[in-house]
């Protein structure tokens, strides 16, 4: 076997006296070394002319493709069988072309051989032993990034492809398949050569014995080409779609063409999403690129066509498996999921790194002596038995999940009217501008719709488990937070952070907030939410304190993001929030007024509080154009509104459904305590100071008139009494544990056991009473007391409407319209923001006064199919609406409860409103903020793969 | 912070207090203060009295009489003139006849068979219309369509007969449950739930044939479709002899605790008080009498009790044979929970039947059929004024006629001979009254108040 070795060169100066002194110093040499440089500007030539006889330095243009140099190379290779193609930075092992043709010896079958690639400069890593592509172009290798070669991979086996640095191919092969690509000027010409090789009958085997150190300086971008340009990824991403669409199969062409192009635009996405611009930008241009030139897709195709189909199977064993895409793009996003979580979490360590840097002390960054983690899940099942605290919580979540039980299904009642039927009702909800309910109204849907219809959507269309999964995955979500929170806000009180058994009482009392404080009985949807999301929004507002300019304006983003889901779902919130914000910044200005003048200091609360309305403008705008203003502190859920007292929202209590008093009125106490000792009382004092700003905040709340009275709809309230509940616990937990330390000795350590007793107590009380249950207002079934028939028939549209009376003449008679599936979640806001259409009372007190068929017309008018009288029926109106022409009686369920049909054909012309163009604007605004929010608070990406 | 400072605040604080402690004190009692201002909103509870409006149409439903008879018709409103309309129920497809009524007048129509008078636009408000038998006493105020009718000492069987008479004023059917209270307790008679009652007539339920029963009854009547109106007419037969009576019995509005029975025919008979009580309490009932001097319990009058869902004869014959001739002129009925009553005399062989007159504080009126006619007045309040006007057949006005009411007391009003209609007006009290006519047998008809106005609920949206 005679073997010629072809080097391609390219401004490689830097790697080449290595690799000329590899290629000389092979154990089995090779029988020729051609060499031919593409325009070199740096010492190549002189070191290859230097080390190579002249005749076999050959000279290309600089932008000579791979394929065409690797072309002229051969010309000159002579007669040898075998050609080994290396690159200017890819330096054989001693032993590398002796193992390679040992292997080809052994496998006569085999035309093409590669090497294991390893890293160059750091020798041991693995790049690749072999490669293949998967469907959506990505270049697979079947190793972990960075992954360490420990001899696990050194098996012969056959593959797609082999990297052509380090490549040995038979002479024969190479001519017969016209050689390399010449569409694929760099980058992907391996994949595509190894892929018609395949289609041909060729085989490839890796040998793994055989090492090849490959500095992939082209890929790195250390190396620029005028074949490259300053995009790599263009070229990489642009060679993947044309090494694809060239040699998929012509049956799979059409829809490979589909995916690729709705593949790239989502890639394209997914790096604007990591501030990757350019990335973004490459992956167009490339997919561009491929499109408007099918032409050379066509010809490639044309080309490949010799070879026939007869190696389909075995091509397709070769080529990356089908699910492959699918788990590179969960693990993207589990990637980014726990970024954006844990970009924050160490603010305490980065501000105490920061100090130790101006003040240069040498010390180790503290840990805790028990620094078990709740997420890390290295040896779960051993650190988990043998962790109490690990077992406590996962016990506390499991009899939680247990408490949670009355939510499961479809679950209605209290505050919480029933979820529509299909995901696609509360989109349309949120994006219409007139909504056909009650007497039609132009209100703008609550903000939070799209936070609860994007879950709906991820849930498979399923609104109501939506709703189940919130309500039933509040306490393990807030306990989630809290523990986050409350581990970085000890830590910065605390140099050694504060003990894990603090963290877990602290914890675990903040997650059972949302229920002890009866929002969660009463199916208070938005506190609820608020009281699962406060932690999350304290532990992003903690970013502002980071010593990174880059991180606070992060952090300010990511507070505003935060920030919006809960003022959607609890309007009033965000005016604490900009109290709180103004205080803060009060603060600031207290102890460094210089500090003030930094835009990165002012700047990223600012944000985060002007953000807000830019976030929810669908919903801000109307009401602050057109009306009533008091929605914008309007409580969500269906009226009436929570209603605590002085004391319940001192004690965290939203309605007469939480805990009794007691429970609250102790974490108060725990609180007061913690402001005793000197160490920890600055920070008891802030979690006081934001409890005061709450209660003002609330105080002020309670004495805006909204003019929504008449609907039972007030200013929500009760989400201050979470907010103050939260200060409690965080200055519990902050103080208590230096409180123990106040009186030395005995003294003490009874103080310490009393404290601790105290501590267990409150979630143990909390969660049993939670597990016993039979605190809520839930019913898995609305009831609105209307015939089976009419809710069905008012399912066929807004015109079907029913008109339901109740009350009696002393008492006066209220009424309802009810259209499509009833008042479903959502619309309650709607109709509580909409002013009585006075227009529809006087017809239908008209109606009762003196009917005649003109008004019973005006009602099919206003689309009223039906009109129910609810049980107790007064004899005296239903006899008058009996007496009523243009009514005819219909049947009802029961005998108390009295029906009649609108005898006149259903028109809803009435129920049509105009469409808004403003609407549609504020939308599109609002999806453009979200996204760049999103981005902006996202983590940076930091290199690139 | 550097060095120096921290020591100059040290030093201020073992002076004074630090200020962070007088924040730590002050923040948490200004944070209780602040929190005493929350406001909670209160529900407006809006009042949603019925407002009125005008009265554009009145239907009165008159039984058929046994023999012959006729019915008498008049508007309360004197200024009030135009024509009725008088439609048979027992004939289909006829027009209703109209028939022309004169400021103040009193028409006498013969008409013997079931009637609906409806009275519309300016004859609406105030109508009033009477059931008078031919023959011995015997009659009973045409009741307007009411949701709601209580029937109590009904008879089903031959020697008290009783016959539920329901009449459907509206095009439409109507639909009624009848509900049955025995001296055994409630009953249920599946057939008598759901009656329907066409369109525009008359239906006749005979309570001896359809639920024959050896015991009185009570009835509650509950129209779930439609309007009726509903009257009882009460028969007794001595058996083995020719002697029979008939008499009506009116709806009553509902049980009550207080209820003022006025009119007892003298002579010798029977007497017998029937309480039914339709609700789930034993009910303990106390009676007394009146007399223009005083209201007393005689010795012998004892406490009755009702059970729940039961009915009594409570038998008076001596008692009353005694306190009539004395002067007592009503029975006051004071029970500890909800009762119907009705009294019953079958003096010299003529049924009277008595039931508690509506307690009125402004005006109302009754017809007059010609006899001996009393006017009682009794139940007052409190010391008041009752001013009572009569007029003849053609609307002549008659002398008024002055009454000084006092709690405790019953009155008499004499009825002048020619007088057809008497219209009282209560000023400063509430008082009950009724007519006692005497003559061949008795008759009692109580004042009562047309509506005059429609009542119509206010509407507003639901609070939901």
């Amino acid at each position: 076997m005679t073997v010629t070795a072809l080097l391609v060169c390219h401004d490689g100066a830097r790697w080449l006296p290595t690799v000329l002194a590899g290629l000389q110093g092979q154990t089995r040499p090779v029988d020729r070394i051609v060499a031919v440089d593409t325009g070199s500007t740096d010492d190549t030539v002189s070191l290859l002319t230097r080390a190579l006889p002249r005749e076999c330095v050959l000279y290309a243009d600089p932008d000579t493709p791979f394929g065409e140099a690797v072309a002229i190379g051969a010309d000159a290779a002579g007669e040898h069988e075998w050609l080994w193609i290396l690159h200017d930075d890819a330096n054989p092992d001693p032993t590398a072309l002796q193992h390679l043709l040992d292997a080809a010896d052994e496998h006569p079958d085999a035309d093409v051989l590669g090497p294991k690639l390893r890293e160059w400069p750091s020798l041991r890593r693995l790049l690749e032993v072999g490669v293949t592509i998967s469907g959506t172009g990505r270049r697979e290798t079947g190793l972990e990034r960075g992954e360490y070669d420990q001899g696990q991979h050194d098996e012969v086996h056959e593959v797609l492809a082999v990297n052509t640095a380090g490549m040995l191919v038979r002479r024969e092969v190479l001519e017969r398949l016209d050689g390399f690509d010449r569409n694929l000027p760099i980058f992907g010409n391996d994949l595509d050569f190894g892929w018609r090789a395949a289609s041909a009958g060729f085989r490839t085997l890796v040998v793994p014995q055989a090492v090849v150190f490959h500095a992939e300086a082209a890929h790195r971008g250390v190396r620029r080409t005028e074949l490259t340009g300053g995009h790599t990824h263009f070229q990489e991403r642009r060679a993947a779609l044309y090494t694809l669409l060239a040699n998929s199969r012509a049956v799979a062409l059409p829809f490979q063409t589909v995916r690729l192009a709705l593949g790239s635009l989502l890639r394209a996405l997914g790096f604007l999403l990591v501030r990757s611009g350019r990335e973004a930008g490459d992956e167009v241009a490339a997919l561009a690129s491929v499109y408007i030139h099918p032409g050379e897709v066509r010809r490639a195709r044309r080309a490949r066509r010799a070879f026939g189909d007869a190696h389909r199977e075995r091509v397709r064993s070769l080529l990356a498996p089908a699910w492959l895409p699918y788990r590179h793009g969960l693990d993207f996003v589990s990637d980014i999921a726990v970024a954006t979580t844990h970009q924050a979490q160490d603010v305490a360590e980065r501000r105490r790194a920061a100090t130790l840097a101006e003040h240069g002390t040498p010390t180790r960054t503290p840990r805790s002596e028990d620094d078990d983690d709740l997420i890390e899940d290295s040896g779960w099942l051993v650190r988990f038995l043998t962790n109490p605290r690990a077992v406590l919580l996962s016990l506390f979540v499991l009899v939680s999940l247990a408490g949670a039980r009355p939510v499961l299904g479809a679950v209605t009642g209290g505050a919480l009217s029933p979820a529509p039927a299909r995901v696609a009702d509360w989109w349309r909800l949120y994006t219409e501008h007139w909504h056909p309910i009650g007497s039609g109204s132009d209100a703008p849907a609550p903000a939070y719709l799209p936070v609860l219809a994007g879950l709906g959507t991820l849930l498979g269309g399923r609104p109501s488990l939506a709703v189940t999964l919130v309500l039933g995955l509040a306490v393990p979500l807030s306990l989630w937070g809290a523990w986050r929170l409350l581990r970085v806000v000890g830590r910065l009180v605390h140099p050694q952070g504060v003990s894990r058994w603090v963290l877990l009482a602290g914890a675990t009392t903040y997650a059972l907030v949302p229920v002890t404080s009866g929002a969660w009985g009463e199916g208070r949807l938005g506190t609820v939410v608020t009281a699962v999301v406060l932690p999350w929004l304290a532990h992003a507002a903690l970013g502002f304190a980071d010593p990174e300019p880059e991180r606070r304006w992060r952090a300010a983003w990511r507070t505003a993001l935060l920030l919006a889901v809960a003022t959607a779902f609890t309007p009033s919130l965000w005016w604490l929030g900009v109290v709180l914000g103004l205080v803060a910044l009060l603060g600031v200005w207290r102890v460094s007024p210089s500090a003030l003048r930094d835009r990165s200091v002012l700047g990223p609360p600012l944000a985060a509080v002007a953000s807000v309305p830019v976030l929810l403008a669908p919903w801000v705008v109307p009401l602050l154009l057109r009306g009533p203003r008091g929605g914008l502190l309007l409580e969500t859920g269906r009226p009436p509104s929570a209603t605590p007292s002085s004391l319940d929202l001192l004690v965290g209590r939203v309605t007469d459904l939480g805990m009794p008093v007691a429970w609250g009125a102790a974490l108060l106490v725990l609180a007061l305590l913690a402001l005793l000792p000197t160490a920890s009382r600055v920070a008891a004092l802030a979690c006081w100071v934001v409890a005061l700003c709450a209660a003002a905040a609330a105080v002020v709340v309670s004495l805006v008139p909204l003019g929504l009275e008449a609907a039972g709809a007030w200013a929500g309230v009760g989400v201050f009494a979470v907010v103050i509940a939260a200060a409690w616990v965080t200055a519990a937990v902050v103080g208590l544990p230096s409180l123990a330390g106040l009186l030395p000795g005995v003294a003490g350590r009874g103080v310490a056991v009393v404290l601790g007793v105290a501590a267990a107590a409150l979630p143990v009380l909390g969660l049993g009473w939670y597990a016993v249950g039979g605190h809520d207002d839930y019913a898995t079934k609305p009831d609105d007391g209307i015939p089976a028939y009419m809710a069905q028939s008012s399912l066929l549209g807004p015109a079907h409407g029913v008109l339901i009376l109740q009350g009696s003449v002393e008492d006066g008679l209220t009424y309802t319209v009810r259209r499509g599936d009833g008042a479903t979640l959502g619309e309650d806001e709607i109709l509580a923001l909409t002013p009585e259409d006075r227009q529809f009372t006087e017809n239908l007190q008209a109606l009762l006064a003196s009917p005649t068929t003109t008004l019973t017309n005006r009602l099919s008018e206003q689309g009223i199919e039906y009109i129910v009288l609810r049980s107790p029926a007064d004899g005296r109106i239903a006899a008058s609406l009996d007496a009523t022409p243009g009514l005819s009686q219909a049947s009802a369920e029961d005998r108390s409860t009295r029906a009649w049909q609108v005898e006149r054909s259903l028109d809803d012309a009435q129920l049509r409103g105009p469409g808004s163009a403003l609407r549609t604007a504020l939308l599109w605004l609002q999806a453009a903020a979200v996204l760049v929010a999103l981005v902006l608070s996202g983590p940076t990406r930091r290199g690139s793969s | 912070m550097s060095q120096p400072a921290a020591g100059r605040r040290r030093t201020a604080a073992t002076r004074g207090l630090h200020p962070l402690l007088v924040i730590a004190v002050l923040v948490p009692i200004l944070t209780v203060l602040v929190a005493q201002g929350l406001r909670q909103p209160q529900t407006v509870a809006e009042t949603g009295a019925p407002q009125d409006a005008p009265l554009t149409r009145a239907d009165r439903g008159c039984p058929a009489a046994p023999a012959k008879g006729g019915i008498l018709v008049a508007n309360a409103r004197p200024e009030a003139t135009g024509e009725i309309e008088l439609r048979r129920l027992d004939q289909e497809d006829v027009e209703p006849e109209s028939v022309p009524l004169s400021s103040g007048a009193t028409a006498d129509l013969a008409e013997s068979g079931p009637v609906l008078v409806t009275g519309h636009d300016d004859l609406a408000p105030g109508l009033l219309a009477t059931r008078v038998a031919a023959g011995r006493l015997a009659g009973v105020v045409c009741p307007a369509p009411a949701p709601d009718a209580w029937f109590t000492g009904l008879g089903a069987r031959a020697e008290h007969a009783s016959v539920l008479e329901l009449q459907n004023p509206d095009v439409g059917a109507a639909v009624v449950d009848v509900s049955f209270f025995t001296r055994q307790g409630a009953v249920d008679v599946p057939e008598l739930l759901g009656v329907r009652v066409p369109g525009r007539s008359t239906y006749v339920v005979d309570l001896a044939q359809q639920v024959p029963r050896r015991g009185d009854v009570a009835v509650h009547l509950a129209v779930t479709r439609g309007r009726l109106s509903a009257t009882v007419r009460d028969r007794f037969e001595r058996i083995g002899s020719d002697t029979r009576s008939v008499d009506w019995l009116a709806p009553q509005a509902g049980p009550a605790t207080e209820t003022l029975l006025l009119g007892l025919p003298a002579g010798r008979g029977y007497r017998t008080l029937t309480l039914a009580n339709p609700g789930e309490d034993q009910a303990r009932v106390d009676l007394k009498l009146v007399t223009e001097d005083s209201t007393f319990a005689p010795a012998d009058l004892k406490q009755v009790q009702v059970r729940p869902g039961s009915l009594v004869n409570v038998h008076l014959d001596k008692i009353l044979a005694r306190e009539v001739r004395k002067g007592a002129l009503g029975v006051q009925v004071t029970a500890t929970r909800p009762v119907t009553s009705t009294f019953t005399s079958l003096v010299h062989d003529d049924l009277t039947v008595a039931q508690a007159p509506p307690a009125v504080d402004d005006t109302a009126s009754v017809l007059l059929p010609p006899g001996d006619r009393t006017m009682l007045v009794a139940g007052a309040t409190t010391t008041g004024l009752v001013t009572v006007t009569f007029r003849d057949a053609d609307g002549g006005e008659l002398p008024e006629q002055k009454v000084e009411v006092t709690p405790g007391r019953a009155f008499t009003v004499p009825v002048p001979a020619k007088a057809t209609l008497a219209t009282m007006t209560v000023a400063r009290t509430s008082v009950s009254a009724a007519v006692l006519v005497e003559g061949d047998g008795a008759l009692v008809l109580p004042f009562g108040s047309p509506a005059e106005v429609g009542l119509v609920p206010s509407v507003r949206p639901a609070d939901r």
